[in-house]
């Protein structure tokens, strides 16, 4: 008995060592994006350390302030309104999409299912003229819409492609049960299939939000107006050699852009941890 | 069924959604004729950072204010990425009224149908007195079209760190030539194995190159004609000198150094941290790289090599300012260009955010003003001292340069001898030349 | 796809199918409005010589015969390609999988390291990311400093073209956020009276870990597997950062080389090409996952698809 103690003891010892020695690894960027943000460009640029040797204030406020015309308010807000409704968007029809996928047969399932997928091998970087044009012709350049609603339509393909895995690791049982009880589709799909994926579906609103948010390219190419940028697009504005770069604004702004998508993971997390093993499945 | 009734019902809104959607929003899309004093909406876009940002847009509300009909919308943002950007609105027919480019992007976009207003036909509405056109003509023109007016001057030259020269007894002066570079390279490496005289990055290895050709033989890479515009002996010699720069020590081995290939001096630690002491720079890099020193800067001219053909220095203009030729309002958008460039109070404003004013009259106002940094006005008349033959289209064709690239490093990192090298690229850069034609 | 168990009914149930139909219509629409054109335009540019700004001619299949033979750097990048695909997406997954049993532990504090093991993925394409690379592995970077101090000498990470695309490849593997998430909702879905079950059986650690959670969480391997697959092949971001393809070409990678022909040297049509075949290439290799997954996946809806 004690030994047995001794042992987790040990165990959980190891456990933690591990986690922290590899988590520094995982954190030290961040830490020093931090300091980065109070340092001189000189010393992000001549050194890795942390603790800045000579500390600019300034990094935050003047970062904050932009390069004039709009501030940084603007363009946080700017995110939020390209982000939440694509993610919205996105969670909803590929549900939807992937539960038609996984549940039901169909004639020529197999072939739209590869299309799905392979609507995801083509790199980007040959059909962004051609999407651009769609765009252009449909009058939405300039506009949120080129993200919103193609993820109202399920057009981001990963997601479907990932819901349907983890729709069909659901047993089919569940859904025959119901439909004898005389459910119909999508009260099953509401009722059974969507407590059961709530895991993965946290990991859609996760991973499709920190991608948005990040997203560099599609917005360049959209958006033109600088009242319109979203913070990733503000973050590269003022990146260029033939003028003298505030370094240490750039390194705050990066940092502070950080913290929504580090706030929704930490929040989210505890869904697909408690996730459904408690709600005995098998039956 | 039921729930079959309420998906026809969401499947049929979406369509709706989806088919009137363009009619929704492409009334928003297009605005403004042009007309005496109707509401005319210009774009204006350009790269740089937060001075050059502040500077045009406090430029851009003074115009809106002299001219309230006239609202001036900025499209800035970063360098990087701004051509693909460019490219694309230029393919959707979307692009802004008024446009900066960048010279190295001139002959590819002329080859590709010139999508800017010939400036030879707004000379109405710019005054162009103060420029000297036939340099605008041989970075942006060809017969009788001119892309744009170009804004920045930008000269080529050595900026070095005086501390560091001085402490390894190494003396600055105009009258470098290359053997000159070698025999400093030997100081520095003889009196500390640990440093090197300079450090080359990858777009200045093809400089120096391009430079070095000049000087031996007046040519440019590819002649107009595509031919190559040097001998096999000629290359050889270009090459067996980078050879001897990375034996000497004269710049650090290819292993150590390549990882700052695509960036400048401000960003390189060996520079910051005093590894080296000179960077073969354009006039421009210079205030990004002073504001990142922690020691005083300097500029000495680019070597010349003694009987030189042609000095070869490099002298360009660092953009154009062009209107977009499917612009609705060519007429507003030259006159802008005009008040941006002439207007007294306009370049009291842009000072030399965008470099030396190519227009002879800023200049002169922004040099009784003393507002122009001592080592970027230094460069800049070095390198007017020994300005070379202008580079031409085919030798400034992107694969043309990357290939350069590509050979420097295979010599670079003796994966190759200069000899070897030197075959092979001629070989490569003339396949490569006919396919560009 | 292919499945285990033989299907119990052939016959397409009308019902069943006007539903399927009706669930996947949203995916239909759009693709039919945002998806379709793309492809096929690009399909046709790669039959062309379109240069972005030029009205393009057709070139019939001048694009496909350079590429395979006069391309200086075709195959070379499409070799730097293939093997960077085969360390970095086993690499990932397999630290993955590994952090992500450890962080499904029961332990205090395990909500803040989730999160901290995310902070990579998070960082994604930062301009600080480049930065700070390039001082890990630079010939006085920290990197080797520590293994100097532990008596190994310099190596150069990035500088040598030996080494480079493995570096660069760490960076992939160290932003592994994405499918150590998967892999965590994947070990949640797995039912504890499996694992119960296994201990009353007297299974060991390793046996319980090969016969329990790699079949429970194979539909998630099979995804992560393809998913990674395709996005290596597809790599842009980490090769531009960090070396732009060098030293000696040896990351230049196929996304590097395809985004230099389309937008820096206007060779769209080129691009296309060269795009369609990276297409075929992962086509194949997603082809024989999926044929390959029923000796190795393992559905609760029994393989019915």
């Amino acid at each position: 008995m004690h030994m047995a103690r001794f042992k987790k003891t040990t165990k959980i010892t190891i456990s933690y060592i591990f986690l922290a020695i590899i988590g520094i690894l995982m954190v030290y960027p961040l830490l020093w994006m931090i300091s980065a943000s109070f340092k001189t460009n000189n010393e992000i640029f001549s050194s890795i350390g942390l603790l800045p040797k000579e500390i600019m204030w300034n990094g935050y406020a003047d970062g904050w302030r932009g390069s004039g015309q709009y501030s940084f308010s603007l363009y946080f807000s700017n995110t939020f309104m390209l982000v939440v409704p694509t993610v919205v968007f996105t969670v909803i029809s590929s549900l939807l999409v992937a539960y038609g996928f996984a549940r039901f047969r169909f004639r020529g399932k197999k072939v739209l299912f590869a299309l799905v997928i392979a609507s995801l091998m083509l790199p980007n970087e040959v059909v962004i003229i051609p999407r651009y044009m769609v765009f252009n012709s449909l009058g939405w350049l300039n506009t949120y819409l080129p993200f919103i609603i193609p993820a109202a339509f399920a057009t981001y393909s990963f997601f479907i492609f990932m819901l349907v895995q983890y729709v069909r690791s659901i047993p089919r049982e569940l859904d025959e049960s119901a439909r004898i009880d005389g459910c119909n589709s999508f009260r099953i799909l509401y009722e059974i299939i969507l407590p059961l994926t709530k895991p993965a579906i946290i990991s859609v609103i996760i991973f499709q939000f920190v991608w948005r948010w990040n997203d560099f390219l599609n917005a360049l190419i959209y958006i033109s107006s600088v009242r319109k940028y979203p913070v990733s697009l503000a973050l590269r504005m003022s990146l260029d050699v033939t003028d003298t770069i505030s370094w240490n604004q750039t390194m705050a702004m990066s940092v502070l852009s950080m913290l929504p998508p580090v706030l929704l993971f930490f929040m989210a997390q505890k869904y697909f941890v408690e996730g459904i093993s408690t709600t005995g499945l098998k039956g | 069924m039921k729930q079959h009734r309420i998906f026809s019902i969401l499947a049929v809104s979406l369509l709706v959604l989806v088919i009137s959607m363009p009619a929704i929003f492409a009334a928003g899309g297009k605005e403004a004729q042009p007309a005496a004093d109707k509401p005319i909406a210009l774009r204006f876009s350009w790269w740089g950072a937060d001075t050059r940002h502040q500077a045009t847009l406090e430029a851009i509300e003074l115009y809106q204010q002299r001219n309230p009909n006239i609202t001036i919308e900025g499209e800035y943002g970063a360098f990087s990425n701004f051509y693909q950007k460019l490219l694309t609105q230029l393919a959707g027919r979307t692009a802004p009224d008024i446009i900066t480019v960048d010279y190295k992007w001139v002959s590819d976009l002329m080859n590709q149908g010139a999508p800017f207003v010939n400036m030879n036909t707004l000379t109405g509405a710019i005054d162009q007195s103060g420029f000297d056109l036939t340099f605008a003509n041989i970075y942006g023109g060809k017969d009788d079209y001119l892309i744009g007016l170009p804004v920045g001057l930008n000269g080529m030259g050595y900026l070095y760190n005086t501390r560091f020269l001085e402490k390894y007894g190494v003396k600055s002066s105009d009258e470098w030539t290359w053997e000159t570079v070698i025999e400093m390279g030997k100081k520095v490496q003889a009196a500390d194995k640990t440093k090197y005289l300079m450090y080359n990055n990858a777009e200045h290895w093809v400089y120096l190159i391009k430079t070095m050709l000049k000087q031996i033989n007046g040519n440019t890479l590819l002649l107009d004609n595509y031919e190559l515009g040097f001998s096999r002996n000629e290359m050889l010699q270009i090459f067996a000198y980078i050879d001897t720069m990375v034996k000497t020590g004269t710049v650090p081995p290819f292993n150590e150094g390549v990882l700052y290939e695509t960036v400048y001096a401000d960003q390189n630690p060996n520079w910051l941290n005093e590894n080296f002491g000179i960077f073969p720079t354009s006039s421009s890099l210079i205030p990004g790289i002073a504001k990142a020193s922690n020691f005083t800067v300097a500029s000495m001219r680019y070597p010349v090599a003694k009987n030189a053909k042609d000095p070869g220095i490099l002298v360009t203009p660092s953009m154009f300012l062009t209107v977009y030729k499917q612009s609705p309002n060519k007429e507003a958008a030259a006159e802008f260009i005009n008040f941006f460039l002439n207007d007294e109070e306009a370049i009291r404003i842009l000072k030399d955010t965008r470099g030396i004013p190519t227009n002879s009259k800023a200049k002169n106002i922004l040099v009784a003003d003393n507002v122009i940094p001592q080592v970027v006005s230094d460069m800049v008349s070095q390198a007017l001292t020994g300005v070379g033959a202008a580079e031409n289209g085919p030798s400034l064709n992107p694969e043309v340069i990357a290939l350069t690239k590509d050979f420097v490093q295979q010599v670079g990192y003796a994966k190759m001898t200069p000899a070897q090298a030197t075959d092979a690229y001629m070989r490569e850069l003339s396949a490569l030349a006919k396919t560009i034609q | 796809m292919r499945h285990r168990r033989p299907t119990r009914q052939l016959k397409y149930r009308a019902d069943d199918q006007r539903a399927g139909y009706l669930y996947i219509l949203p995916w239909i629409i759009g693709f039919l409005a945002f998806q379709l054109y793309p492809f096929l335009a690009s399909f046709v540019y790669s039959f062309t010589d379109f240069s972005i700004l030029r009205p393009m001619k057709f070139v019939g299949l001048d694009n496909y015969k350079r590429m395979f033979t006069s391309d200086r750097l075709f195959w070379t990048s499409l070799k730097a390609t293939v093997l960077y695909v085969l360390m970095a997406v086993p690499g990932k997954l397999i630290f993955a999988l590994f952090i992500a049993m450890v962080l499904n532990m029961k332990l205090k504090f395990i909500n803040f390291f989730r999160t901290i093991y995310y902070l990579p993925s998070i960082l994604g394409g930062s301009v600080a990311i480049s930065i700070l690379w390039r001082f890990l592995f630079s010939r006085n970077g920290t990197v080797n400093s520590f293994l100097n101090s532990i008596g190994i000498g310099s190596l150069d990470w990035l500088g040598s073209p030996n080494l480079a695309l493995g570096t660069m490849g760490l960076l992939v593997v160290w932003q592994f956020g994405s499918s150590m998430v998967l892999f965590l909702a994947g070990l949640k879905n797995i039912p504890q009276e499996l694992y119960e079950a296994a201990r009353v059986d007297g299974a060991g650690r390793i046996k319980t870990f090969t016969k329990i959670t790699l079949p429970m969480l194979s539909p998630v391997i099979f995804f992560n597997l393809i998913m990674q697959m395709i996005n290596a092949f597809k790599e842009f971001n980490a090769p531009y950062l960090i070396t732009q393809g060098g030293p000696l070409n040896s990351t230049y990678l196929y996304g590097v080389m395809l985004y230099e022909n389309a937008f820096t040297y206007l060779k769209m049509g080129y691009a296309s090409a060269q795009s369609w075949v990276l297409f075929s290439i992962i086509m194949g290799f997603t082809a024989l996952t999926f044929k390959s997954s029923p000796y190795w996946t393992y559905y609760e809806d029994g393989g019915e698809f």
